[in-house]
């Protein structure tokens, strides 16, 4: 009875590993030795079909690479623009960073500040709003003199 | 006396193969050099040339921006396989997805008109034998897993070696072999089934 090739002995043959034994049996068995070029052809057929499918002219692949170009500028640009915003905000930053702070106030601005505040409170302490200081001068002065015309 | 360790300082305008690679001449050649083998490994992974059109381009795109993460650990060329692979996958994915939602939404038609998976129908001048085997062989690359099938693709359309296909897929060698040999023990099911 004669042992063919296993499974893994053909599919090592159609690897091209070297087999001694495997290769011994082919010249020997013509069964093997047509399952082999049966699945050889089947493959190769395969192969070339896919070969075929693909071929395309010069021109698909010209106008692939100047997409491919296109594609790759517009890449560029927006990278760059978004470099460049990220460039102006650190800008901004470090501007705002080192700027000198913003003037305190001297004291002669605090004491003006102070004298101010001291009046405000001195016109809300009063009776009589400021502006209605003559007013009540007056009605003073009246009350005097009748209060002098009263007098025996 | 300990002297100084001069470090030679590089020539002005002197740049690595990496870094001219991604300069406009550089970044052109890698293209013409890989452009025709991502677009028929993607094309034969999703099966729609627009798709496969859109997506190769993507492929560079995304290499370009991602050039920094570049290791040198596998070649240029390996490196963009894989991003193909790993494009070509989300597309799938969400082709897929896709289609559940579509199905779910209650048609069950597929996505804008094309087939959820390849018409392997083949040209017309092949012949019979040919159609036949081929239509065996897409059979088969259905069944395999997304994994089983790339590694198909590149071995036997592309003619990548093991080790390639090994640094693309990010798996050992053994791996690879082991999706191989799963592909082709079903391709020789299938041609002991026809006779």
């Amino acid at each position: 009875m004669t042992t063919h090739l296993t499974d893994e002995q053909l599919s090592a043959v159609l690897l091209t590993e070297d087999d001694a034994a495997a290769r011994r049996h082919l010249d020997s068995c013509p069964e093997c030795a047509r399952d082999l070029a049966a699945v050889q052809a089947d493959i190769s057929e395969y192969a070339r079909d896919a070969r075929q499918r693909s071929g395309r002219p010069e021109e698909f692949w010209r106008d692939q690479r100047v997409a491919l170009d296109g594609r790759r500028r517009h890449d560029r640009t927006r990278r760059l623009a978004a470099w460049t915003s990220v460039a102006a905000a650190a800008c901004a930053a470090l501007w705002l960073g080192v700027r000198p702070p913003a003037p305190r106030p001297t004291s002669t601005a605090v004491d003006a500040d102070d004298a101010l505040l001291v009046a405000v409170q001195r016109s809300l302490r009063r009776d009589v709003p400021s502006a209605l200081e003559p007013v009540e001068l007056l009605v003073a002065d009246i009350g005097a003199d009748a209060e002098s015309a009263a007098r025996p | 006396v300990t002297r100084p360790v001069v470090v030679p300082a590089r020539p002005l305008g002197f740049r690595t193969d990496m870094e001219s690679a991604w300069d406009g001449d550089g970044f052109d050649a890698l293209v013409r050099r890989n452009q025709p083998r991502l677009f028929r490994i993607i094309r034969s992974l999703v099966w729609d040339p627009d798709a496969a059109a859109t997506l190769t381009q993507e492929c560079f795109l995304r290499a370009y921006r991602g050039r920094a993460d570049f290791r040198g650990a596998a070649t240029l060329d390996t490196w963009l396989v894989s991003i193909a692979l790993n494009i070509a996958r989300d597309h799938l994915k969400s082709r897929r997805q896709s289609f559940w939602r579509r199905l779910v939404r209650g048609s069950d038609t597929a996505i804008d008109g094309e087939a959820a998976w390849p018409d392997p129908a083949p040209s017309p001048e092949r012949t019979l034998a040919g159609r036949e085997a081929l239509a065996r062989v897409f059979a088969v690359v259905e069944e395999l897993s997304p994994q089983q099938r790339e590694a198909f693709v590149l071995r036997f359309v592309e003619e990548m070696s093991l080790d390639e296909i090994a640094g693309a897929l990010g798996v050992t060698e053994g791996t690879v072999k082991a999706h191989l040999h799963r592909a082709t023990t079903a391709v020789r099911r299938r041609v002991k089934e026809a006779r």
